[in-house]
């Protein structure tokens, strides 16, 4: 079976005054129908230019999607304008943005409801009034109390956690194929973090929707996942299912990644190790390993060439000249 | 709702009390006197005794102000030295030349200043933003004055396509009043044009890149709502502010321009009599364009509590 999505390698730049930064430098992936993927990575590695060019919301210029493909559907939606009728109808239709900063992404001048039914409306083509009766609905099925009330109030009167939620009903709303969620809870507090997300996974779950969740919550991945990509310097570092990528992470940055980020569901006490160097500047990169620099393996590489994502597993590829998965790799540096 | 309308009234009524005390202080203060005016430099000075004595200015200063603004309670604004007239039918007469040109030139320059300003940014960096642009730097930069001098002597006298000056009620004569309009109400909006418009364009540029706008792209919207609906509505937040401030600057050309061209309305009028320190005249005057002033401020903010719901909810 054809997969819902597949983003064939995916480049987006942007022009800055500082140089061309290649922000996704080659990105692949596929995601199936009904399936959860997690994608992790450092902070401006591309993660969201790389879910945003999907349904070309890149703003450009700046940006500009120089090549690839996003076969959606059977469809490649690159080859459509993006204000094109059928990109309009896959935004919002088929396909959800659950945005990160609840605090910004809704309208301050329009009420909640309003801009639920104005998806609702568009796609579903409901009427006023049955836009209205579906908007509580989803209100109430992430869990906003008094929600035929509360539909009339303007994002103001909403406290973070709910306006999240509220940004969940809205991309659920109209039943998209596929909902991508770009760390949905990282403006929160700890407790609504939990909170949400666990209403965002038990919608999805029963709507059977794709979803594609960027986090650097690991435990949320570990949990629901069911495959996961990992993100380095606009590229995919390490791509397999999730247990087998935390059992036997196959990439150094990977088990760095894992190293350095606490884990919900995991014994307490653990010691967190930062990853150290910094992110690579994606302006003018070398042609070597772009992890190169910070690798705590250096030592043990002895190529000086750029590696290619290549299979280590079923499903599991690594972007890197060692052989390191597969001998319960995630224990490595304990 | 109403609670804010009443606090902002009462606010208001306050502001104009304390802008006529200073207009009546600052009447006094700048030299000259009104009774050498009336009786002429060989007056002598038991006649300019006299006459102050009648017209109270012997009295004390505070006492003049209580005098003068419990007779206008009484709808008494005094009598004009010059015109010899009550002061009150003097107003009433011009006032509504003077708010038929302010509100023409306020709403026509507020629409093009935002059409203009919209445009500019959707088509940011194309020829019409250039124009554009260009015109809203010049524009804010040129005074009014200027404008009505250059506009007469082009279109009035060279061209002769345009009345030179003059008045015509448009309940008379509609053709003649809109064509003795366009002078004085280009004269008056061209700074104000520029000014929305420049707001408008970096307010529209600013909200763009706002995440709710990205959120309603990300919803599918056609391109036309994203921008129209929800772009421009809170674009609009900052400028209706401007239109409020522009509206005194708009007032002041406004008054230059009645002399200019010749406008029986209360700005000509006040000029005349400022000159002639026609004090009762004045006083009465910026009572009136005061309170105007004001009951407009409270127009504007009553419209951004309409468009922003974050203030009418406070
Ligand atoms: N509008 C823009 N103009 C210039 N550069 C941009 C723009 N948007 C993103 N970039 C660059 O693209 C790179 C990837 O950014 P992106 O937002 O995808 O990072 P991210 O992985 O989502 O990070 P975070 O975890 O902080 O959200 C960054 O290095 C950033 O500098
Ligand atoms: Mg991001």
């Amino acid at each position: 079976m054809a997969p819902l999505l597949e983003v064939k390698d995916l480049r987006v730049t942007f022009d800055t005054m500082n140089g061309l930064v290649k922000a996704v430098d080659g990105v692949s992936f596929t995601i199936d129908k009904g399936e959860i993927v997690g994608l992790v990575g450092e902070s401006g590695c591309g993660k969201s230019v790389s879910q945003m060019a999907i349904t070309q919301l890149v703003a450009t210029p700046p940006g500009k999607i120089v090549s690839g493909e996003v076969i959606f559907e059977g469809r490649d939606l690159l080859k459509y304008h993006p204000e094109s009728n059928m990109m309009r109808d896959v935004r919002g239709g088929q396909i959800g943005m659950i945005f990160q900063e609840p605090m910004t992404s809704f309208n301050p001048v329009f009420t909640i409801g309003e801009q639920i039914m104005e998806s609702l409306r568009l796609h579903l083509k409901l009427s006023r009034s049955a836009a209205r009766k579906r908007a509580i609905e989803v209100l109430e099925e992430v869990g906003i109390p008094d929600a035929s009330v509360r539909i009339n109030n303007y994002p103001h009167q909403f406290s973070g956690g709910m306006r999240q939620r509220a940004m969940i009903a809205m991309a659920l709303s109209c039943s998209p194929k596929l909902v991508i969620a770009d760390e949905p809870t990282t403006a929160l507090d700890v407790t609504t973090q939990a909170q949400v997300l666990d209403i965002m996974m038990k919608m999805v779950e029963h709507y059977h929707n794709a979803l594609i969740i960027v986090t650097h919550n690991l435990g949320i991945i570990a949990r629901h996942a069911q495959r996961i990509n990992v993100m380095y310097a606009g590229r995919i570092v390490e791509s397999g299912p999730s247990e087998e990528v935390f059992l036997n992470p196959g990439h150094p940055y990977t088990i760095a990644l894992m190293k350095s980020v606490p884990r919900l569901d995991e014994k307490r006490g653990r010691q967190l190790i930062p990853i150290s160097g910094i992110p690579p500047n994606l302006i003018n990169m070398p042609p070597i390993c772009s992890f190169k620099p910070r690798c705590p393996m250096v030592d043990a590489c002895q190529s000086l060439s750029d590696p290619e994502l290549r299979p280590v597993g079923k499903n599991h590829s690594v972007r890197c000249h060692l052989n390191i998965s597969g001998q319960n790799s995630g224990t490595i540096f304990e | 709702m109403l609670s804010f309308l009443l606090r902002r009234t009462i606010h208001t009524i306050f502001v104009v009390f304390i802008v006529t005390i200073i207009s009546f202080l600052l009447l006094h203060i700048i030299p000259g006197d009104p009774v050498v005016r009336i009786l002429g430099a060989h007056a002598t000075a038991a006649q300019i005794e006299q006459l102050r004595h009648e017209l109270g200015l012997d009295q004390p200063i505070l006492w003049q102000y209580i005098h003068w603004i419990w007779n206008v309670f009484h709808g008494d604004f005094g009598k004009s030295f010059i015109y010899h007239e009550d002061v009150g039918s003097l107003m009433l007469e011009r006032f509504p030349v003077t708010l038929y040109l302010v509100s023409i030139s306020l709403i026509l320059s507020t629409i093009i200043g935002i059409i203009g300003g919209v445009i500019s940014a959707v088509k940011r960096g194309g020829v019409a933003d250039s124009l554009i642009s260009l015109f809203a730097n010049t524009g804010i930069a040129i005074p009014s004055f200027w404008l009505g001098i250059v506009g007469i002597y082009i279109f009035g006298l060279k061209l002769g396509w345009l009345p030179v000056q003059g008045y015509t009620s448009p309940f008379g004569d509609l053709w003649m009043s809109l064509k003795q309009l366009i002078m004085p109400v280009f004269a008056t909006s061209v700074p104000n044009v520029a000014i929305v418009a420049r707001q408008t364009r970096s307010s529209m540029l600013e909200t763009i890149q706002q995440d709710y706008v990205r959120t309603a792209k990300s919803k599918g919207l056609k391109q036309r709502v994203v921008l129209y609906k929800h772009a421009l509505r809170n674009a609009l937040i900052p400028v209706v502010t401007l239109v409020g401030l522009t509206l005194a600057f708009l007032i002041g050309g406004e008054f230059i321009i009645e002399t200019i061209c010749n406008i029986p309305g209360v700005g000509r009028l006040l000029v005349r009599a400022a000159m002639n320190k026609d004090y009762l005249i004045v006083q009465g005057g910026v009572l009136i364009l005061g309170t105007a002033i004001c009951i407009i401020n409270l127009v504007v903010d009553v419209t951004y509590g309409l468009i922003d719901p974050r203030i009418r909810y406070k």
